[in-house]
């Protein structure tokens, strides 16, 4: 597990998969901008947004044991999300 | 950083077009759409003005939320209570990803804890809805356990239609795939004609139109064990099946008063799924005739694919439907699971969850539910 520094590339591919559902939006990204609750993402963007997290973690979330606007809410919340739940023996 | 900012307003008759031009989204038949807001919204027997929630940009209606009246029991005494089933969520293509969900849920649910209400219901929430809900502080009490007794053409073809919509260069021949499917796989019952009553077993018969009265009369005399369930009286029944977009066949055993029923439902518009057949709701005085009205409604044809919600069922009914053919659907897991849930959003803020009971049963508890298709819009 790394919380300290995730891997810049996995940045890059959250951004570029927001950038995809609200392309004005993602101009003025910040690493703490309220996503979920702002409503910035939109139902369809956060099931994308859910099924990559699922594979970025190589694990089926179950819904029943964290709150997504509180931990998917910004660009560095998903970011510790997968740095905390990705499966040991996966790479990266 | 936030998104856009709109006006959320209670829609007043002067709107019902803009509405029902903004809901065509879901079927592309504004017609159809009228017709099935009025008879949802206005005519609904428990809130005859049920409130529909719309977010206005340059003071036009580029988002929809509906919540109509819902009368649920529960307890030994049958206590009443009148919550809001949210449905009909429609975002206009061009204002998705812009807050106007956020936005319009707010509102709303600030509106109504205003005015008093406790709790909003959702029974047919899919994936999508049920992770972007759960994200705005609803409750999943459960699955509710979608049976599906299906022949394997529709399931090769279904299995089709999904990779083909996940390809590239090909997911444009997933709609010919789709719209191939609703063509040649309907039900029997689909290509039946006549109006009048088919008699299909000693003490069965089939019947298009249902027996509100009657029906309402057998809810009534059979013991009813407490769990939450919606309210079936003789206003519910005569109003539930006039939805306009579907179509209802009633199978009633009678001997010689009616000791049970059997509702089947399928798809009007073109754009839903043509294919299937829901048994939505099934009420019998004793095991014999649940049993007689199943094996009647499989004798009706062919159905290439027949569902019913199980969740909730007693353990021998579950049985029944398994020695039957049918086996659990939905297809999926993790976050794309696809069965629906039954979603509660309780108004309290910071309500304690051991408060949400109705006559002592747990609103959040699935065990404490007695749960139909015919009481979402699915069925």
């Amino acid at each position: 597990m790394n919380r300290a520094s995730p891997d810049p590339s996995l940045r890059g591919h959250l951004i570029g998969l927001l950038e995809e559902n609200n392309p004005e939006a993602c101009a003025a990204l910040g690493d703490d901008t309220s996503l979920i609750r702002s409503g910035l993402i939109d139902s369809m963007a956060l099931f994308n947004l859910a099924l990559w997290i699922e594979q970025e973690t190589g694990s089926q979330l179950d819904l029943n044991t964290f709150d997504p606007s509180v931990e998917w809410d910004t660009i560095a919340g998903i970011l510790d999300f997968i740095g905390r739940h990705r499966r040991r023996d996966l790479p990266g | 950083m936030k998104g856009m900012s709109f006006d959320v307003v209670l829609c007043q008759p002067e709107r019902k077009v803009q509405v029902a031009e903004l809901h065509a989204y879901f079927w592309g038949d504004i017609a159809a759409s009228a017709a099935y807001l009025e008879w949802k919204y206005e005519r609904n027997p428990y809130l005859r003005k049920s409130p529909i929630y719309l977010a206005l940009r340059d003071g036009k209606p580029v988002g929809m939320r509906g919540m109509f009246g819902a009368m649920w029991e529960a307890g030994s005494s049958s206590q009443k209570l009148l919550g809001l089933h949210a449905d009909d969520l429609v975002v206009a293509p061009e204002y998705r990803s812009r807050g106007v969900v956020a936005n319009l849920m707010s509102a709303a649910f600030d509106d109504l804890r205003e005015k008093g209400w406790e709790y909003v219901f959702s029974l047919s929430a899919g994936a999508v809805t049920r992770l972007s809900s759960l994200a705005a502080g609803w409750r999943n009490v459960g699955p509710v356990g979608e049976l599906r007794r299906a022949s394997r053409r529709v399931e090769r073809l279904r299995r089709l239609h999904g990779t083909v919509s996940g390809m590239r260069f090909f997911h444009r021949y997933a709609e010919g795939v789709r719209s191939l499917m609703g063509r040649h796989l309907q039900s029997d019952l689909r290509r039946r004609r006549t109006g009048g009553a088919i008699k299909v077993a000693a003490c069965v018969s089939l019947w298009q139109e249902p027996r509100p009265e009657e029906m309402a009369g057998l809810v009534g005399r059979i013991p009813h064990d407490g769990r939450i369930r919606h309210v079936r009286d003789r206003d519910y029944f005569a109003w539930r099946f006039q939805n306009p977009i579907h179509k209802y066949w009633f199978l009633f055993w009678e001997e010689p008063d009616l000791e049970g029923y059997l509702v089947l439902q399928e798809y009007l518009p073109e754009s839903m799924d043509r294919t299937v057949t829901n048994i939505v709701d099934w009420e019998a005085s004793d095991d014999r005739v649940r049993a007689g009205l199943l094996q009647a409604a499989l004798r009706l044809g062919h159905f290439p694919d027949l569902r019913i919600w199980s969740a909730t069922l007693p353990d021998k009914t579950k049985a029944l439907l398994e020695t039957s053919g049918f086996r659990p659907g939905g297809g999926g897991s993790g976050i794309a699971d696809q069965q629906k849930c039954i979603l509660v959003k309780p108004l309290r803020e910071g309500a304690p969850e051991k408060d949400c009971v109705l006559a002592g049963r747990r609103l959040l508890e699935i065990a404490d539910w007695d749960v139909r298709m015919m009481y979402s819009m699915q069925g």
